[in-house]
C-alpha cells in the first residue's frame, strides 16, 4: 500500500524524532564518568527507571508486531502480551534485589561476585553479547520495515539508518541521556495508546456500508520493481491503484448497524457476536516470471478470533500432534523466563540507588507494561474492525488506525514507534558495548583501564556491535519478528536465569557449574536454532521435516538442560575438590 | 573507577529471606496461574474457546485476568515488604 502523508503529519513526525535525539546528546554531555557513562551514576528516581523500564522493554515487536498479530489473527497477539508481562515478576520476585545487591555494571558482576571469578565474568559477557547481538536482530528486520513505508525507504536504507542514528546516541551519550530517552518514549507510547483505544471505545462498532467485497487483490511485481495493482500501477494519482485496505464488520449478533459508543467489556462482546471480513495471508506465486502476491478477502466469526491458533505459527495447538504443541509450549516458557535474563533490562537495575529502589521501580514498570499490554487488546482488535488495515503490512496495524482518526495522531504513533525502535536497540548496544568494557576487556583479559579509556572502549565495540546489527538485519530480511524475539528469549532464559537463580537459591552450587550452566545455555540453544524446522524452512529453503530437532523454540528443552548441567558439574567440580582434600 | 552514588543496603539477611521467601510464594502462585492458562490452551483448546465469562470468551477473560493479577501480585510484594521493613 502507498501511504499518503500531509506537510504537518511529516514535521510531527521529524520533530518527534528530532527531540529525542536532541535530548539525547544534552543529557550526554553531562555522563563523564564511567560510573556516569554505564550505569548514570546510581542516580536515577525510581519512578523515572520504572518507565524506562517500559521504554527499554516495549520495543517494535510489542507495539506494531502485537497490535498487527491481533488485527491479523486476533487473541494469538494477546498471548504475547501476557507472556512478555509474566516474565516481569520473575524479575520482580527473585531477580531485581538480588542483582543490585550483588553487582555495580553489568549482569555478570553479581553473578561472578559470590566466587570473584574472572571464568564466570566471560561466560556471562559471552552470553551477554550473544542474547544482545540475538535481540538486536528482530528490532532491526522491524526497524527496516517500519521505514519502508513510514519515509518511501528501501528496506536496507531502513535498517541503516536506524543502526546508524542509534550508534551516534549511544557514542554521543550513555545511561543518563538512554534512561531519560526511555522514560520520555515509554510515557508517550502508554499515553498514545490510552488515547487510540479510548476513540476505539468511542467510536464502537459499526458495519461497513459497502458490505463484502468478493474480489482478491493480485500485486505484481515488474522485473524494473514496478509495481501493479490487478494490472494498475500501484500509486495514488488518478490513473493508478492503491492497495485497497481491509478490516470491515459485515454484520452483528443483534441485526444492528451501528453500536455507539461502548465500555471495555461491551466493546470485546460486540467483536465477538460479529463477523468480520478480513484478508487472507499473502498466496505467492511466479506469472510470466514475474513474482505475484493474492491477498483473497476472508469472512470470520468474531468469537473465532478470540480464540488461540489462528496464527500460523500457533496453528499446532488446534491440531493431535504433540511437537506442535510443545513449540508453543516451549515458547511461552521462554517468554516467561527470558525477561529477567535480558541485559538491556538487567543493567537497568544499575541505574537506581538501592534495592528498594530496584523493587520500587520495577513495580512502576509492571504497572506501566501491564496497562500497555491491557490496550493492545482494544487497538488490535479496534484496528480489525476499522476498515483500514495494509492487507501486505500487519506492521502498520496501529499507525493505520490512528490515520483513520486523524493525519497529526497518525504521525505522532508513527514517530513514538520509530523511536521505539531507536530506544530498545540503543539499550541493547549500551548493555552490550559495557559487557565487553567491563566483562572482556578489564576482567578477562585483565587490563587495567582508567575511566575515559573504560568508556571509549565501550564506545568501539558499540560501534562494532551497530555494524553487525546492521548486516544481521539485512541478513534476516522477512523472517517473522515476533519469532525471533522468542528465539532472542529463549537463548537468554537458557543462559542467563537458571544461573542467576541457582546461585540465590542453592548452595551448593559451584563456579564451575555456572560456567557449564552458562556456555551450554547459551551454545544449546544457539545449536538448537539453527537446526529447527523454521530455519530449515525460511532460512536454507530446505523441507522443515527434513529438520534436526522436533519443534523450532528451544526453551522447553534448553532451560532445563542448563539447570541439569550446573547441578550436575556443581556436584561433581565438589566432589573433586573433596577428593583432593583427602 | 570510582563507585559513588550506587548504594548498597546493609539489610540484616533475616529481611532478605524474607523477602526471598515472599516473592518465592507469590511467583508460585502466579506461575500455577499462568501455567494452567497455557495448558488450557494447548490441550483443552476446544473448551477454553467455547466457553464464555459475561459474555467474553474465557482465553480473553482469563488473558485479561493473569494481566491484572500480575499488576496486583507486584503491589502486594511491594506492600509486604514496605510492612517488613
Amino acid at each position: 500500500m502507498v501511504y499518503e502523508t500531509s506537510s504537518i503529519a511529516i514535521a510531527v513526525f521529524l520533530l518527534m524524532v528530532a527531540g529525542t535525539v536532541g535530548l539525547s546528546f544534552y543529557l550526554g554531555a553531562r555522563a563523564r564518568s564511567s560510573h556516569g557513562y554505564f550505569a548514570a551514576g546510581g542516580s536515577i528516581h525510581w519512578f523515572v527507571n520504572g518507565i524506562a523500564f517500559a521504554g527499554d522493554y516495549l520495543s517494535a515487536a510489542s507495539f506494531l508486531g502485537i497490535c498487527g498479530m491481533i488485527a491479523f489473527y486476533g487473541f494469538d497477539g494477546f498471548l504475547y502480551s501476557i507472556g512478555y508481562l509474566a516474565g516481569w515478576l520473575v524479575a520482580l520476585l527473585v531477580i531485581a534485589e538480588p542483582l543490585k545487591r550483588l553487582g555495580k555494571y553489568t549482569f555478570a558482576d553479581a553473578l561472578a561476585s559470590k566466587f570473584q571469578s574472572d571464568g564466570i565474568r566471560t561466560a556471562a559477557g559471552f552470553s551477554t553479547l550473544i542474547v544482545s547481538l540475538v535481540y538486536l536482530v528482530p528490532q532491526m528486520v522491524g526497524a527496516g520495515a517500519l521505514v519502508k513505508p513510514l519515509l518511501g525507504l528501501a528496506y536496507w536504507q531502513g535498517v541503516a539508518l536506524v543502526g546508524s542514528i542509534v550508534v551516534v546516541i549511544v557514542v554521543t551519550a550513555g545511561m543518563v541521556s538512554t534512561t531519560y530517552v526511555q522514560f520520555l518514549k515509554g510515557g508517550l507510547l502508554v499515553l498514545f495508546s490510552l488515547i487510540l483505544t479510548v476513540l476505539v471505545m468511542m467510536r464502537g462498532v459499526e458495519v461497513h456500508p459497502e458490505g463484502a467485497r468478493s474480489n482478491p487483490q493480485r500485486i505484481t511485481v515488474d522485473a524494473d520493481g514496478a509495481k501493479y495493482v490487478d494490472g494498475v500501477r500501484l500509486g495514488l494519482k488518478e490513473s493508478e491503484r492503491n492497495v485497497a485496505p481491509v478490516g470491515r464488520v459485515l454484520e452483528m449478533a443483534d441485526g444492528s448497524t451501528k453500536t455507539g459508543p461502548l465500555g471495555p467489556v461491551g466493546y470485546l462482546r460486540a467483536i465477538s457476536g460479529s463477523r468480520i471480513e478480513l484478508s487472507s495471508p499473502a498466496k505467492k506465486s511466479i506469472e510470466d516470471g514475474r513474482p505475484v502476491v493474492e491477498y483473497a478477502p476472508r469472512v470470520v466469526d468474531g468469537r473465532a478470533m478470540m480464540a488461540p491458533g489462528n496464527l500460523p505459527t500457533f496453528q499446532g495447538i488446534r491440531r493431535a500432534e504433540v511437537y506442535p504443541k510443545l513449540d508453543f509450549v516451549s515458547l511461552m516458557l521462554a517468554l516467561f523466563a527470558g525477561t529477567a535474563s535480558l541485559p538491556h533490562i538487567l543493567i537497568r537495575y544499575y541505574t537506581v540507588r538501592d534495592q528498594a529502589s530496584a523493587r520500587k521501580s520495577t513495580i512502576v514498570g509492571i504497572g506501566a507494561i501491564g496497562f500497555f499490554y491491557l490496550l493492545t487488546l482494544y487497538i488490535g482488535f479496534g484496528a480489525m474492525v476499522s476498515g483500514a488495515l495494509d492487507p501486505s503490512d500487519s506492521n502498520m496495524a496501529a499507525p493505520l488506525l490512528a490515520k483513520s482518526f486523524s493525519e497529526l495522531l497518525f504521525a505522532a504513533v508513527s514517530a513514538i514507534a520509530f523511536t521505539t525502535v531507536l530506544g530498545t536497540v540503543s539499550g541493547l548496544i549500551v548493555a552490550a558495548g559495557g559487557s565487553v568494557a567491563h566483562d572482556f576487556v578489564a576482567g578477562m583479559l585483565r587490563i587495567q583501564l582508567n575511566d575515559s579509556q573504560m568508556i571509549r572502549v565501550a564506545k568501539i565495540a558499540s560501534i562494532i556491535i551497530g555494524g553487525l546489527a546492521i548486516l544481521a538485519g539485512l541478513a534476516f530480511e522477512g523472517m517473522n519478528v515476533s519469532y525471533l524475539v522468542g528465539w532472542a528469549f529463549a537463548i537468554a532464559a537458557s543462559a542467563n536465569l537458571p544461573a542467576l537463580l541457582m546461585l540465590l537459591f542453592w548452595k551448593g552450587t559451584t563456579k564451575q557449574g555456572i560456567i557449564a550452566g552458562v556456555v551450554v545455555g547459551t551454545l544449546a540453544s544457539l545449536f538448537w536454532i539453527a537446526v529447527c524446522p523454521e530455519m530449515f524452512k525460511t532460512m536454507y529453503g530446505l523441507d522443515p521435516a527434513r529438520a534436526w530437532v522436533p519443534f523450532s523454540q528451544p526453551g522447553l528443552v534448553t532451560i532445563p538442560l542448563s539447570f541439569a548441567v550446573i547441578v550436575g558439574v556443581s556436584l561433581a567440580s565438589v566432589e573433586k575438590i573433596e577428593d583432593r582434600r583427602e | 573507577m570510582h563507585h559513588t552514588a550506587n548504594e548498597v543496603e546493609h539489610e540484616p539477611e533475616s529481611v532478605i529471606q524474607r523477602r526471598q521467601r515472599i516473592g518465592l510464594v507469590l511467583l508460585t502462585i502466579f506461575s500455577l496461574a499462568y501455567g494452567g492458562f497455557i495448558g488450557l490452551c494447548t490441550f483443552a483448546y476446544t473448551w477454553i474457546s467455547e466457553t464464555s465469562v459475561a459474555g467474553v470468551p474465557l482465553t480473553v477473560a482469563y488473558g485479561v485476568g493473569l494481566i491484572a493479577m500480575s499488576i496486583a501480585v507486584a503491589m502486594i510484594y511491594g506492600l509486604m515488604n514496605r510492612e517488613a521493613k
